[in-house]
């Protein structure tokens, strides 16, 4: 790679063609890390969903029929649809608290640091850590929160919030919120930060009160800060599987089962490769789609 | 297509990737099914066990190591849920164990992959062939060759409270034998009143009920899937039999209402706590309730429409697809199957043995409730099927859903329907 990179630029000469040669040298360690953790990976699996592919076996060439398969696949779609809903809850939960916190800690004041800390903390433990804690405080026989519950003399008997679709969906809901929205708080603040005080000292010379700021100052500027948090967000969300893996195992009925999920049944419970990497690949073009759509959201607002 | 010499050479890189990439993924070459061979090698040898059923296996091993100084046994543990994944990426790799301790509901994955030496001969001469546990035997042997042999047994049992049945005015001396004796039972328990309920079950446990419910429906005549494992027969009627049963005690609530939510953590809590008549449990759990002071229990073979059955749970030993010492291996399972270790090392750990002719053994006689369980290893049955974890022990799979829409949603017709072609769809993955 080095070599063919050398010789392919060798013709030409001159300080700039130096520089050029050594700019190229400089990124080859970070080409090959994306070609080899990233671009490869997508081809292997890519190639892996043509074939009929099992985790234990042999492997035969089937030519499309996984993607045959996944098209009539009702449990895949249901799944999807589930997914675009958990996703949907998920955004603008995230968008909402996280513009909560960044209008709270923009400014710096007494003890704001502590707080900013408070909100980011969650974002460093893992999922599964943070999943199995929610897990045991909502445990009916050892956890703190149902014994709460009973003392306080909300709840008599049982607490099993995993039995039930939309107090499932809600536990899942929160703890992510609780443990991604310090991320979402960080970009929104610095992009409030970015934003030059001298709009928001014209305005108040016109008497703009807060809220009128708010409007038509800060949402406007912060357009690509939202994009960017859009699309991480919504990628994250279609990506989500440890939460429902540990808290909801699917349940109740089924009802909570995120494509990811069912990627990782095929291919580590039915050991089906070639079917999971079809799966894999169809939920890679759908956030492709998804994620074109909403940077043309944005770029066209941007040129407006 | 027009294309610059870089365009050119990029080509050719990610087409050296491609190539670099299927080959690295390219070592899955089928080993091929071979005649009985002799078994050679007779170095110190490894052992592979699931995380679950540990204990026995490191008494075991530490008796042997004592006695064989010479050549030792190494035993790992892998968790469950990762064995057989791991194992066939060993085996495959090179890097096998010679020794497999396998889930019985999991050998046939191994089997149909050619991954265990055929020792047939071997086993053809042990004197005591007969009275090792038959479906354990039937199911880890392919085309009339054995590859694995009963290792660790469990087998699923009718659990019941004798003081609640003297309560209620039932004999303690006759647990119920038929299903209608079960529901009749469980009647009059719950009739007890003080919070006491007659059954007991794990309604969102798919694992759970692969060992306790199918008995059932064995028990009343019929199985759930087909002789081969290929098709499930959800409309046979034994499984109507058995999951009315567990209908009708849902529906007049002879058991707590918590068993819908029961994913298996709180399985033998309701139990111990000496609220509820009965109960299918694996024999397993007989020490655990032993412990506990004041429960006067009872086990009994789990009954049907025509007659009783039992579910074999456990391990089977097998020696990998070109083990180094398979030799030793060897000689360590027939060791490990001798009369005087089921009898000492392995009945002593509270461990049913593997032969039916040493279930009658101190320990036993000690505790005859686990002598019941340890004579059931000669009728106790196992589904044959390849696709086991993926059908039963998945909480996402068509089993567990398939009882839960027919006992708890109540609709049979829907849960057959629904059934068939959840199976379907995981069987043809």
């Amino acid at each position: 790679m080095a070599l063919s990179v050398s010789a392919g630029t060798r013709r030409r000469r001159g300080p700039q063609a130096r520089r050029q040669r050594l700019g190229l040298l400089f990124v080859l360690p970070a080409v090959l890390l994306v070609l080899g953790i990233f671009v490869l990976p997508v081809i292997v699996t890519g190639v892996m969903s043509f074939y009929d592919w099992s985790l234990l076996g042999d492997r035969t060439f089937v030519g499309l029929s996984n993607y045959e398969r996944l098209a009539g696949d009702v449990q895949f779609w249901q799944s999807l649809g589930f997914t675009t809903l958990y996703t949907v809850i998920v955004t603008a939960a995230l968008l909402v608290v996280g513009f909560a916190l960044a209008l709270a800690v923009r400014n710096r004041r007494r003890g704001v640091g502590l707080l900013r800390t408070a909100y980011v903390m969650p974002v460093v433990i893992g999922f599964a850590t943070a999943s199995y804690l929610t897990l045991w405080l909502l445990d009916d026989r050892i956890g703190i929160v149902p014994d709460l519950l009973r003392r306080v003399g909300l709840v008599d008997g049982n607490v099993s919030v995993f039995s039930d679709f939309s107090s499932a969906l809600t536990v899942v809901v929160v703890l992510v919120v609780w443990k991604t929205v310090g991320l979402t708080m960080l970009l929104l603040m610095s992009g409030m930060q970015a934003i030059s005080k001298d709009f928001y000292e014209a305005a108040q010379v016109d008497g703009a009160r807060p809220a009128r700021m708010f409007r038509s100052i800060t949402l406007p500027l912060l357009r690509p800060t939202i994009g960017l948090v859009l699309i991480l967000t919504v990628i994250g969300s279609y990506l989500a599987f440890d939460q429902f893996f540990i808290l909801t195992q699917g349940g109740p009925d089924n009802r909570t089962i995120p494509v990811v999920y069912l990627i990782y049944r095929a291919g580590f419970i039915d050991f089906n490769l070639g079917y999971s990497a079809a799966m894999s690949i169809g939920l890679m073009v759908i956030l492709l789609i998804l994620t074109s759509i909403q940077l043309l959201i944005v770029r066209t607002r941007e040129d407006s | 297509m027009y294309a610059t010499p870089r365009h050119r050479r990029l080509a050719v890189l990610a087409a050296a990737l491609v190539a670099a990439s299927l080959t690295a993924c390219g070592n899955t070459s089928t080993p091929e099914a071979s005649a009985p061979a002799q078994l050679t090698g007779s170095g110190p040898a490894t052992l592979w066990v699931r995380a679950a059923d540990e204990p026995m296996d490191k008494a075991l091993v530490a008796a042997w190591n004592d006695a064989n100084p010479t050549r030792k046994i190494t035993m790992l543990t892998v968790p469950d849920a990762q064995y057989v994944q791991k194992y066939v990426q060993a085996v495959r790799s090179g890097d096998a164990p010679d020794l497999a301790a396998v889930d019985i509901a999991n050998v046939k994955s191994l089997t149909t992959q050619h991954l265990l030496t055929d020792i047939t001969a071997q086993v053809d001469a042990l004197p005591y062939k007969a009275a090792l546990a038959p479906a354990g035997v039937d199911i880890s042997s392919v085309d009339g060759h054995v590859y694995a042999l009963p290792h660790q047994l469990d087998v699923s049992l009718l659990y019941y409270n004798k003081t609640l049945f003297t309560k209620a005015g039932l004999d303690p001396a006759k647990p119920p034998a038929t299903l209608d004796a079960l529901v009749d039972a469980a009647r009059k328990i719950t009739a007890l009143g003080n919070g006491t309920y007659g059954f007991s079950f794990a309604g969102n446990c798919a694992g759970c009920n692969a060992y306790t419910l199918l008995p059932y429906i064995w028990a009343s005549g019929g199985d759930i899937m087909n002789a081969d494992g290929t098709k499930a027969t959800l409309d046979d009627p034994a499984v109507a039999a058995a999951l009315n049963a567990h209908k009708t005690m849902w529906d007049e609530k002879l058991m707590p209402a918590a068993v819908k939510d029961d994913n298996g953590a709180t399985w033998l809590s309701g139990f111990q706590s000496g609220k509820i008549g009965m109960i299918a449990l694996g024999s397993f759990a007989v020490s655990i309730y032993k412990a506990q002071a004041g429960l006067d229990f009872g086990v009994t073979p789990i009954p049907g429409t025509k007659g009783t059955s039992s579910f074999l749970g456990g391990d089977v030993i097998g020696i990998s697809k070109g083990a180094k010492n398979a030799q030793t291996a060897w000689d360590f399972i027939a060791w490990s199957m001798s009369e005087d270790v089921q009898k000492t090392v392995v009945a002593k750990t509270g461990q049913l043995t593997v032969r039916s002719d040493t279930a009658d053994n101190p320990s036993t006689q000690a505790e005859p409730r686990l002598l019941t369980a340890n004579q059931l290893i000669a009728q106790a049955k196992v589904p044959v099927t390849a696709k086991y974890n993926s059908l039963f022990i998945d909480p996402t799979g068509p089993y567990l859903q398939f009882i839960r829409d027919w006992v708890f949603v109540g609709d049979p017709a829907k849960a057959v329907s629904n059934g068939q072609s959840g199976f379907a769809s995981r069987l043809g993955s």
